[in-house]
């Protein structure tokens, strides 16, 4: 799954065995990801 | 390939990939259209095609980005468009408000839940025909 952090300006991927990895930071240009979409 | 909407941007993030070497860019309306004001939810459909709840301004923009061309959808019916997903006749689902309405890109509007007294829904999702909606009542 997607995460949106407000908090930290960053988008986590998420998988099954709840590993987190960092997709887009603020060094990426976001500031208030507020929603994530993917195509299944 | 994923989409992120930013509200201080006033723009969606398109990234390539799901490791952190992935390529992203950041997608805006052309002036004809106007700038997003506090994008919302969004939805990522076939080939590619981003829906987002442009909130402030009261519509939905799709972008179609083989061609890159931008439509915009519901201005005028909608009040404050916060949650979106496409439905698989290609209408957008749009949690607006108090209600859900479905948009055609024909410029139809079909209200699927009507506007009702503590009933404030604010995302929407499609799960093979069923639709669902997140929010409260009360």
């Amino acid at each position: 799954v997607l995460v949106t952090d407000l908090a930290n300006a960053r988008v986590l991927g998420v998988d099954a065995t709840g590993s987190a990895t960092v997709l887009l930071e603020s060094k990426h240009g976001i500031v208030m990801p507020v929603a994530a979409a993917i195509h299944a | 390939v994923f989409v992120v909407s930013d509200q201080r941007l006033g723009a969606v993030v398109a990234f390539s990939g799901l490791d952190a070497d992935g390529a992203f860019g950041v997608l805006r309306p052309p002036p004809a259209i106007g700038g997003m004001h506090n994008p919302a939810g969004l939805a990522l459909a076939e080939e590619g095609t981003v829906v987002v709840a442009d909130r402030d301004n009261g519509r939905v923009l799709v972008l179609f980005t083989a061609s890159l061309t931008w439509v915009e959808l519901g201005s005028g019916s909608l009040n404050r468009p916060t949650g979106v997903a496409v439905l698989p006749d290609g209408r957008v689902a749009v949690a607006d408000s108090r209600r859900v309405l479905a948009l055609g890109l024909d410029g139809s509007v079909e209200e699927l839940v009507a506007m009702a007294q503590g009933f404030v829904p604010v995302g929407v999702a499609e799960a093979g025909g069923r639709l669902y909606r997140r929010g409260h009542t009360g």
